[in-house]
């Protein structure tokens, strides 16, 4: 004991000689403060700050002091993420890390989260007991992922395939009623016919395969609350109705077929439709442009589209005539964003635009895609009959190399076409004779708005924002 | 004309401000609703730590009001200028707390009584900066916490933890 004490004595000397020399030397001195007041905090408030923290660095604290010593169990959030493996990527040391948070916890956990950019070597077993614990404590937001740097982009991770680590939801999770949010990779959603339903579901997001869309489709349509729904899939999508009255956010990229029918979603805003595109037969292409159209139609609320380029052949075949179409967009439609559009598609998009009498903002990406039909020539000699009477914005990325005279030829028609322009933004990342062309074309065009402001971006680092 | 209240500190300094400003607290909105807020509100904050409170309110409040007039979104630059300005104004904020934490916590304390959410996650976002990454020692030496564990036993909660300190 006298051992302790005295050793504790020249502690507190040598912190006295430390802080003399601070004062001399430095100004970081002023920043301590005189009473320790961190440790008072009202538990709410170091919560707020705890949950901020690596899991790691909030399990530290447990050695700051006698105060501290237990803080830390009654997190109510808890998000590993694998980062803190560094290189060596040991995930049996997180698996070891999650069991050890979650056998010393008290108290209710809202949050459980798990970022992993490994290839999940944990086994179904401790997924199984995690959740089984995690669902007899009212979880709230559940979220579990394997987080690779492709699955960011809405073009598909080819590591992933449908035989791959796929794993069984344990049918406990289906009786949490508590769930506001769920988020879950590379699993198999197959719901206990016990299964009614979550019902306070807000935000479900599935990076996943999908055995059965009916599945996927029932499991949408028994969460009355759903407001976000966010679907990466794998594998070929068959078509699928989505039905949910409260549900505001839509973002599905995969390999999809249409039709995905959105006529019982009243509340709809915005909507991402993005991926690759089924090998489909001309007859179910006829059939899927109406379904899209009238269930667009039907979107009274519908501010934002963000669609792959392929989706266009749905909406409007080049041979289509537009007034054909009976289509009238939602009175709060404000942006429409269109990704990869092969260069000959220019025509179509234009088309496209049009059919959104309303659009404000226009947002383009062009690809140099191979072309089988030869669209130059119905560009150059037709010009709409309609304008963009309400476009403001517009930015268009210009495909890199390849055939630059339909790109200033849809540039023209657009400049032509908006009396209401306000700015328009070219991204081109493209040889230096070309961007001379570019804007040699921008100076010389009509412009149907007088106000237009013509923004000129010599690189990429412009993207489009993504979910 | 705007609508005009008067706060009161717990030293007894009077401060007039916009109702837009200050309902951005949950808490004095109630009390002006329940009809509570007559004359001075009396608030259980000092004079110091209101005006800082009073100073981030200000400055979201412009923050909103900006965003409500441009209704059209076609001044992009002139966005992400405002928005840098608004980064370089939290910056300093945070610059000043960091070098004073008695109004750094002042300040906390304040936010969850009048309820300012935003201003309360900053600040926890702030506070979560300042020790993520850091080793136990320096935490202390931040915060003024004294330790007082035996080594023995810091080292055996080290031990039952081993795997959050392992570098």
């Amino acid at each position: 004991m006298y051992k302790y004490k005295k050793q504790r004595k020249m502690k507190a000397q040598s912190a006295k000689k430390f802080k003399g020399k601070r004062i001399q030397n430095s100004k970081v001195l002023h920043c301590v403060p005189q009473f320790d007041r961190i440790s008072d905090l009202p538990w709410p408030i170091l919560d707020n700050i705890l949950c901020r923290l690596p899991i790691q660095d909030a399990v530290r604290t447990s050695v700051l002091s006698r105060k501290w010593r237990d803080k830390w169990v009654n997190l109510s959030k808890l998000v590993f993420d694998d980062s803190f493996l560094g290189d060596k990527k040991d995930v049996n040391r997180l698996v070891y890390a999650v069991y050890h948070v979650l056998l010393s916890h008290c108290g209710s956990i809202d949050t459980f989260k798990l970022f992993t950019r490994n290839r999940p070597a944990f086994i179904d077993s401790d997924f199984d007991r995690w959740i089984h614990f995690l669902s007899r404590n009212s979880i709230k937001e559940l979220s579990l992922e394997y987080v690779s740097r492709e699955l960011n982009s809405y073009k598909l991770p080819s590591v992933f395939s449908a035989h791959e680590f796929k794993y069984e939801l344990p049918s406990c999770l289906f009786s949490c009623q508590q769930l506001t949010h769920l988020h879950i990779t590379n699993v198999l959603l197959e719901p206990p016919d016990t299964f009614h339903g979550f019902r306070n579901l807000v935000h479900l997001q599935l990076d996943t395969f999908v055995n059965k869309t009916e599945v996927l489709a029932s499991l949408v349509c028994v969460c009355p609350v759903l407001e976000r729904l966010v679907l990466k899939i794998f594998e070929n999508l068959a078509p699928f109705s989505i039905q949910a009255l409260k549900l505001k956010y839509l973002y599905v990229a995969g390999r999809l077929a249409l039709p995905i029918v959105l006529k019982n979603c009243p509340a709809l805003v915005d909507i991402s439709l993005l991926g690759d595109e089924l090998d489909i037969s001309e007859y179910q292409l006829q059939g899927s442009i109406c379904h899209l159209v009238d269930d667009l139609s039907c979107l009274t609320n519908l501010e934002r589209l963000n669609i792959s380029s392929w989706f266009l052949t749905y909406l409007y075949r080049w041979d289509t005539d537009v007034s054909e179409l009976s289509f009238t967009p939602s009175s709060h439609f404000k942006v429409l964003q269109i990704h990869s559009i092969c260069l000959g598609d220019l025509y179509r998009t234009i088309m496209i635009a049009s059919l959104f009498s309303n659009v404000q903002e226009l947002y383009v990406s062009a690809e140099d895609l191979e072309q089988t039909e030869d669209y130059s020539v119905k560009l150059e000699g037709h010009r709409p009959g309609c304008s963009f009477d309400r476009l403001q914005i517009v930015k268009i990325q210009l495909a890199h190399g390849g055939e630059h005279d339909l790109e200033l030829e849809f540039i023209k028609f657009v400049l032509a076409l908006s009396p209401k322009l306000k700015r328009m933004t070219i991204v081109c990342s493209d040889t230096f004779d070309f961007k001379i062309l570019v804007m040699e074309g921008l100076l010389s065009f009509e412009r149907a708005s007088a106000g237009a402001r013509i923004v000129f971006l010599p690189d990429d680092t412009y993207v489009f924002c993504d979910i | 004309m705007a609508i005009m209240y008067a706060l009161k500190s717990s030293d007894n300094e009077i401060f007039e401000v916009e109702q837009k400003v200050i309902e951005q607290s949950e808490t004095i909105k109630k009390m002006i609703e329940d009809g509570a807020a007559t004359g001075e509100i009396p608030l259980q904050v000092s004079s110091k730590t209101l005006a800082k409170v009073l100073e981030w309110c200000k400055q979201r409040q412009h923050k909103t009001v900006e965003n409500e007039n441009d209704d059209n979104k076609g001044k992009r630059k002139k966005e992400r200028d405002e928005d840098d300005d608004i980064k370089e104004w939290e910056n300093k904020f945070s610059d000043e707390l960091k070098a004073d934490k008695d109004v750094l916590f002042d300040l906390l304390l304040a936010s969850n009584y009048l309820d300012l959410p935003a201003l309360l996650s900053f600040l926890c976002q702030l506070v979560a900066d300042m020790v993520a990454g850091k080793m136990p020692e320096e935490i202390r030496r931040m915060f003024n916490i004294e330790n007082d564990f035996t080594p023995e036993e810091e080292k055996a909660i080290t031990a039952e933890h081993g795997w959050a300190f392992q570098p």
